[in-house]
């Protein structure tokens, strides 16, 4: 019986408007991740996926958004009522997180190496030298060639992939259980994205991470991911193991953004698409809020959110789910 | 045999530039960001131009659309030699190749309407009588399907998509024969991505338009393309049709691309090449074939001599042709 690692409960997370007003980004998602997992999550830009990641590491700004109900419950506590001082503890120590910009997120100015001890003595008491040996075996383990001469350059110094390749290292200093990445490849090209994918698989077979992975690319996530969240404007649309979700999707969004895929392997010739854009979060449907561009919409669909219903290894919110083979 | 809308032929672009040393102690080395590449693009067709970023892509689409000058090598618009000529001279010519760009936030003035940035190509290029060319514009609304409400919108209060959208028909208003297109798809959200190239596909099939399609994205490529051409260090290695790209590819890059690229189904065990390392910088350049440094299959007799674009032999009568030196052992 694999173990719970993560279980998020009913989390809702509200954004405060320029005009005072408050509107729920993330409305109400439910989902676990067991230890050693790879949870794909998928959706649109704006969806939420980041605010989800950002809620589980507590990097919400206050001025933003903060978590206006719900529980996450990781190791067994509720990270929701931990203060600022005990989130420390856990954020970089068992919970890490990367980013899509390797660039934006390492210091142009300080060298990898100083980087790298500061990550480490955030939680560690070890000696310079103890830093260094540390860091340059985690360089190599993540494929760096020459990590001792890398540890003396500056970010500018390495290629995109490399630098990606840095924070992978740096949030694996500490071996935490969690790892959250962010559109991690979205910015490298597909040959090096194709490694870096590897190299986290690689690595959480051989520590037992587990790996939120955070990305709107459905090929990313179906030779990526175990199990898959499918997000639309801050609701969970259909959420279960990622064999289930690829060869049966059962949730409009999913299939219409399947169909929408230009794919390398099938030759079509026209595209299914959804028409529209995602409402904006003032102007959200009561009911479903696919709703606008749903091509199965009924009357039904405008009473309240629709609710779970489980098909097969999956959770579907929609009252017209049935499986449909893409 | 159809009409040939662009023929690119030899072309080069070198920059010189300083890798070291300062003054009297310079060491100058020429980046080679596209070298010796040609093809041709026959009226109504696609041809598809995947690389990964710095393969020189798009300093090849601006070259072709003369916002850079080529160091070597010739560009025929139809059959007019437009190498050699002026900005004066190009203006006659420039109704009948535009371009899409990849980025609708930064392509569009925020300053403009779509009226306003609508009717700019026709007043322009002097394109029908002045009060004639609302109507067009209204017309062009209809044909990228977007409600004439928009003629006072600005940039800002349309979506990516849109804003694409009227990037596309600013770019179709002029009725060119050939438009080339940088990525016009990448910086759009997933969804929105499909709406766009069905658009692009509707207008070829309606206009009779020629596409060059710049994208380092295979499925939008397979969708859209009938020919494709990868790049790898400003050449062409493989050259070919869809088919012979995506079903029977020859050099190993190809592959490599094709199998890096995930797909979205989970019932496909595929096979993965990954290569190692970067694409080397395009100012150090190794000998013989380029894509030596990250080949799986490289021998010494690759870094003998670079080996040209080769036409390989096909029953149907078809050109694929591949620069892979190790071609047809491989």
């Amino acid at each position: 019986m694999p173990e719970t690692l993560l279980e998020v409960k009913n989390l809702t997370i509200n954004l405060k408007l320029r005009n005072r007003a408050e509107v729920s980004a993330v409305d109400g998602i439910s989902f676990s991740m067991n230890r050693g997992e790879t949870l794909g999550v998928v959706g649109e830009s704006g969806c939420g996926k980041t605010l989800t990641a950002s809620a589980v590491i507590r990097l919400l700004s206050p001025y933003t958004g903060y978590i206006a109900g719900g529980q996450i419950l990781f190791e067994g506590e509720d990270l929701t009522k931990k203060t600022a001082r005990q989130m420390q503890a856990i954020r970089g120590q068992k919970i890490s997180m990367i980013f899509q910009d390797p660039m934006s997120s390492l210091n142009p100015v300080y060298r990898i190496e100083t980087q790298m001890r500061e990550a480490l003595r955030a939680h560690r008491k070890v000696s310079a030298k103890e830093a260094h040996r540390i860091s340059a075996e985690m360089l190599r383990k993540v494929g760096i060639p020459l990590p001792e001469t890398r540890l003396k350059e500056y970010p500018h110094q390495l290629s995109g992939g490399q630098r990606q390749r840095v924070l992978i290292a740096m949030a694996l200093l500490s071996n935490p259980s969690l790892l959250i990445a962010d559109e991690p490849t979205s910015a490298l090209d597909v040959t090096i994205q194709a490694q870096i994918l590897d190299l986290i698989r690689d690595l959480r077979d051989e520590t037992g991470t587990a790996v939120m992975l955070i990305t709107h690319d459905m090929g990313v996530v179906a030779e990526n991911a175990d199990k898959v969240l499918v997000m639309y404007a801050g609701k969970v649309a259909e959420y279960g193991t990622a064999r289930d979700i690829f060869t049966c999707p059962t949730h409009p969004y999913t299939q219409c953004l399947l169909g929408s895929i230009p794919r390398q392997d099938l030759d079509v010739d026209y595209l299914t698409t959804i028409e529209g854009i995602v409402p904006p979060l003032e102007q959200m449907p009561a009911g479903c809020r696919f709703y606008d561009r749903c091509p199965l919409r009924s009357d039904v669909c405008q009473e309240g959110t629709p609710p779970p219903r489980r098909i097969g290894e999956h959770v579907t919110f929609c009252h017209h789910a049935s499986c449909v083979l893409p | 045999m159809p009409e040939t809308v662009l023929t690119v032929s030899g072309v080069k672009k070198y920059f010189p530039i300083t890798v070291s040393g300062r003054g009297l102690y310079r060491e100058k080395r020429l980046l080679k960001a596209v070298d010796n590449i040609s093809f041709a693009i026959p009226k109504g067709e696609t041809l598809g131009l995947v690389g990964e970023s710095g393969c020189g892509k798009t300093t090849l689409a601006k070259i072709i659309m003369k916002l850079l000058p080529a160091t070597d090598g010739r560009i025929l618009y139809g059959d007019t030699d437009v190498t050699r000529l002026s900005a004066r001279q190009m203006r006659p010519l420039r109704p009948r190749i535009q371009m899409i760009f990849q980025d609708p936030y930064a392509s569009l003035n925020p300053r403009e309407t779509v009226r306003e940035l609508l009717s700019a190509p026709l007043n322009v290029m002097d394109i029908g009588a002045p009060h004639e060319r609302m109507d067009k514009v209204r017309k062009m609304l209809d044909v990228i399907g977007m409600d004439r409400s928009f003629l006072e919108k600005y940039p800002y209060e349309m979506s990516g998509g849109q804003r694409q959208r009227i990037a596309i028909a600013r770019a179709i208003i002029s009725g060119p024969e050939l438009v080339v297109c940088d990525e016009p798809v990448s910086a759009l959200d997933v969804s929105v991505r499909g709406q766009i190239l069905n658009l692009m596909k509707r207008l070829q099939r309606e206009r009779g338009l020629s596409y060059l399609f710049i994208s380092h994205n295979f499925g939008n490529v397979r969708y859209l393309c009938d020919r494709v051409a990868v790049m790898y260090l400003g050449r062409i290695v493989e050259e070919g049709t869809k088919r012979d790209i995506f079903d029977r590819a020859v050099h190993p890059y190809t592959k490599a691309l094709l199998s890096a690229n995930p797909v979205p189904d989970i019932r496909q065990e595929r096979k993965r090449v990954i290569l190692r390392g970067d694409a080397a910088g395009a100012v150090y350049i190794p000998s013989g074939c380029v894509f030596r440094s990250r080949c799986l299959y490289a021998t010494e007799g690759c870094s003998k001599g670079e080996r040209a674009l080769t036409p390989l032999k096909r029953s149907d009568g078809t050109t694929h042709s591949s620069a892979c030196p190790r071609y047809p052992g491989l």
